[in-house]
């Protein structure tokens, strides 16, 4: 028994691991540009289908990897540059059904491609660890060392480097940056293509662990936007314990009671969003009240 | 001009932080006046208007609206009591019609009431919304723009428009913020000109930073210089007030 | 400006005369016309939402399937008479607003459309788990042989429930006409506009909201119903939150005014039918042309038909139905 709780507490840290790569765009969509980023699991899927694509046609997963989050990288860009600029300062409404009819592209563009069918992608080593007498795959403890890994890179980056402190003041307050004489747009793209490629960078570690299907973004999408609300909108840190949360919800209740994996998160959100809607760490998630002037 | 006062205020104050933007000012309105109050920027104005509507709460004094304390209502409460107002940047609504937007506001004075299950059952064509909506387009020279969509128009016809929406819900003092910036001359003559129609049987309150459009129609004077209401009195002797010249004219050469 | 009871009724009339034309002139597409006529209801219910309130709600499919599901489970369990169906769908639709609505409409744009994201998410846990012995879960719901006879018209055949549908969906329009022109749409437009003005002239725009809301899910409500009558069966992949986009972009196609709900589903449905003849899923298609309308064609067909009529009357163009253009996007 308990050595189906601890695998049921480690397979929910690999979640929580992915769910935090493919939540920072949405947590930085909503923080530094103002927009309801929807279509930032286009990437995923997309990072998901070349690690396909290429673990299967060449067995290389490292090389899935690498042309997985490049590809997200590179139609972040095209996204950002094209689209996304237009809709920076619109309201709400707006940004979220433009992106979303970027993400129903995305999906479209996937069919087209590689067709409707689930396709199942090779796990890159299958060495199993036990950890107190739970056996655990190995790439899924390395899946979750990589995103906290990634994490403090981030928060490094944010901290120590001079861009970093652009988009963290950027974050807390957009129009004075603009007046510091920081070209705001740059930032913008950097910090989209980076997000975009994180996301990619989920998909890819995802791919073995659930295989991939055309619409594995939706579910994702609503989950990713769960966590981001409950870890408070635009804190970074937030996002981080609320995907660690959110990881166990599905995990350990699913495994408590199997319908909870899928339902579990929604009554999360519920919850969060109508008695904290500022959520853990937020501090300006003011659910409450619409545009005030 | 021996009316009773309707807005008074006692020695209110609103600070930010440290800035104290409006300091302790008593301040009397009276019935069917016309008074305007002029100040460089960051006077304390607009904090001013805002503290007798309602958008802030002051920190120390009162607001009387006919010897009434209504100090701690909110703005909706205020605009039910009769104290209606404009903005500095236009509020209209721009998805709808100039007749539309009128009618609303005449509807909620008419109805007297928040919200009512009639509002499905009532049209804003109804006759007597339409006879009184139709007199405030004409006297505010819209009636032309009665179906035009009001997002299609220019700034003055929105700023004439927002006027009338404020005083055909007929209440008892309109205080207009800055109703003429933004505007070219020719627009700023024609809100006049609006306004000078009503100024004989209205309590109008207005803010401004250009002394020259007021002159000629408002009954009063007032000039805020950091927060305090310098002088207040008719025109002309405002205008010559040793302090005013030296507080006012120096900034605003 | 006279708005004598005729012109109430002549829009919905040409619209409803136009429809039937159409199924005796493709006898074929019968099936067709019913999905857009009743997808049209439930699209001005979610225009009631985002083209006068200015609000976006990921969860509409939930409200579509608490009408059908409530026809559904009294048809298959309790009795056997449709009106009295369609009465409880309209109930439960009634119900269904009065209760999540104060909870909800107080939120900001984006998280509505979230929490009704997640409440959809959870009706359709409901439907296919918890309630599992009376809906059947996965299986669905199987009653059509259950259905007695109704006068006039009998609803167990295809042919009269889709005359049925150009009736409800005629009452529907005048309805939607009747609020478009009254003076509660006005100030649920006022909302969309300008929810602090409104607030200042003194309206309760809370109240209004949650009128809008109920609205909006009562006639949702009665489109499920229409839906679980004409196909006998339910399941759940009605309440999908991924069918969710579905609405929204038939919705933002049509681009507001009455009739616009209709057209964007016509358009919609259209692009659907003829699109998936050679593709497999329409995704790609719809997101494409959502993306033009957002920003080429902010009035959407109706606003952009509208404008063209206008240039041919008068020769020169008149901006579209601001209605749902300017910063509808």
């Amino acid at each position: 028994m308990f050595e189906l709780y601890l695998t049921a507490v480690i397979f929910g840290l690999t979640i929580s691991g992915i769910l935090f790569l493919v939540s920072v765009g949405i947590c930085i969509g909503f923080g530094l540009m103002r927009i309801v980023n929807m279509e930032q699991m286009v990437y995923y899927t997309f990072g998901a289908y070349m690690t396909y694509a290429l673990v299967s046609s060449t067995g290389s997963f490292l090389l899935g990897l690498l042309c997985g989050t490049l590809v997200a990288a590179g139609s972040g860009y095209i996204v950002e540059t094209q689209l996304l600029r237009r809709v920076y300062g619109k309201e709400l409404m707006f940004t979220m059904v433009v992106t979303f009819s970027v993400f129903m592209i995305g999906i479209g563009l996937i069919q087209y491609i590689f067709g409707l069918s689930s396709k199942p992608v090779g796990m890159p080593f299958k060495v199993i660890v036990t950890i107190m007498g739970a056996n655990v795959p190995l790439y899924r403890v390395i899946v979750f060392i990589i995103s906290i890994t990634v994490y403090f890179l981030i928060d490094m980056f944010l901290n120590k480097t001079i861009f970093g402190r652009a988009i963290r003041a950027g974050i807390e307050n957009p129009d004075q940056v603009q007046g510091l004489g920081i070209n705001i747009r740059r930032i913008f793209t950097i910090t989209f293509v980076v997000a975009s490629g994180l996301a990619g960078f989920g998909g890819v570690l995802n791919a073995p662990l659930v295989g991939v299907t055309p619409y594995m973004g939706f579910e994702m999408l609503l989950f990713a936007f769960i966590t981001v609300i409950l870890g408070g909108l635009g804190s970074l840190k937030g996002t981080l314990v609320s995907a660690l949360i959110m990881g166990q919800v599905v995990s350990v209740g699913g495994t408590i009671y199997g319908p909870l994996a899928f339902v579990g998160p929604f009554i999360v959100m519920f919850i969060v969003i109508l008695f904290r809607p500022t959520g853990l760490y937020g501090v300006k998630g003011r659910a409450f009240g619409f545009e005030e002037e | 001009m021996n009316n009773h006062a309707v807005i008074t205020t006692k020695g209110v104050t609103k600070r930010f932080g440290d800035f104290t933007a409006v300091n302790q000012v008593d301040f009397e309105l009276k019935e069917k006046e016309t008074l305007g109050i002029i100040g460089p920027n960051g006077a304390g104005k607009t904090t001013f208007i805002n503290l007798i509507s309602g958008f802030y709460l002051p920190d120390e004094g009162q607001v009387l609206f006919n010897g009434v304390d209504i100090t701690r209502l909110s703005s909706a409460q205020r605009v039910a009591l009769g104290i209606s107002r404009t903005f500095q940047l236009v509020h209209v609504f721009d998805n709808l019609n100039v007749y539309e937007n009128l009618g609303l506001s005449y509807y909620r004075k008419r109805e007297n009431k928040p919200f009512t299950f009639r509002m499905f059952t009532s049209r804003l064509w109804q006759s007597d919304i339409r006879r009184k909506v139709e007199e405030y387009l004409k006297m505010m020279d819209i009636a032309h723009l009665k179906d035009e969509i009001v997002g299609n128009l220019p700034l003055g016809s929105k700023k004439r428009l927002e006027i009338a929406m404020a005083f055909v819900s007929e209440p008892q003092v309109i205080v207009l913020d800055e109703p003429f910036s933004g505007l070219g001359d020719q627009e700023i003559d024609e809100v006049v000109g609006v306004l000078k129609k009503f100024s004989h049987d209205k309590t109008l309150l207005l803010i401004e930073h250009k002394v020259s459009k007021l002159e000629d129609f408002v009954d009063r004077l007032a000039v805020m210089h950091e927060g305090e209401i310098i002088c207040c009195g008719p025109c002309e002797s405002t205008l010559n007030d040793p302090e005013v010249r030296r507080c006012y004219w120096k900034l605003n050469t | 400006m006279d708005k004598s009871f005729l012109s109430y009724i002549r829009g919905p009339i040409v619209m409803i005369a136009l429809l039937v034309a159409a199924r005796y002139l493709f006898p074929n597409k019968m099936t067709f016309l019913f999905e857009v006529s009743t997808f049209g209801i439930y699209i001005i219910a979610n225009d009631i939402l985002y083209g006068y309130m200015g609000m976006v709600s990921f969860g509409q499919p939930f409200y579509l399937g608490i009408g059908a599901y409530t026809s559904a489970i009294y048809l298959a369990h309790i009795g056997h008479n449709i009106f009295v169906a369609i009465g409880l769908a309209i109930i439960m639709g009634l119900l269904a607003g009065l209760l999540f609505g104060p909870a909800y409409i107080r939120l900001r744009g984006d998280y509505f459309a979230l929490i009704n994201a997640a409440t959809c998410a959870m009706g359709l846990f409901m439907v296919e788990k918890i309630l599992y012995p009376i809906t059947n879960g996965d299986d669905g719901l199987w009653y059509r042989s259950r259905f007695h006879e109704t006068p006039f018209l009998d609803l167990r055949k295809p042919a009269d429930v889709f005359w049925f549908t150009m009736i409800v969906l005629f009452l529907v329009l005048v309805f939607y006409t009747w609020l478009d022109r009254s003076t509660l749409g006005a100030g649920l437009r006022g909302i969309k506009a300008s929810e602090s003005k409104m607030k200042f002239l003194g309206y309760d725009t809370f109240k209004l909201r949650w009128t809008g809301f109920t609205i909006m899910t009562i006639l949702a409500s009665l489109a499920g119903s229409l839906y679980a009558i004409n196909y006998g069966f339910v399941n759940p992949s009605i309440t999908e939150p991924a069918r969710a986009a579905e609405v929204l972009v038939a919705t933002l196609l049509g681009g507001g005014g009455v009739y616009g709900p209709i057209f964007g589903t016509l358009a919609f449905m259209g692009i659907k039918d003829f699109v998936s003849s050679f593709m497999d899923r329409w995704e790609l298609a719809v997101g494409v042309l959502t993306i033009i309308v957002c920003f080429k064609f902010k009035g959407g067909v109706w606003g952009t038909l509208q404008t063209i009529g206008a240039k041919f009357k008068t020769g020169k163009a008149k901006p579209a139905d601001a209605v749902s253009g300017e910063n509808a996007g």
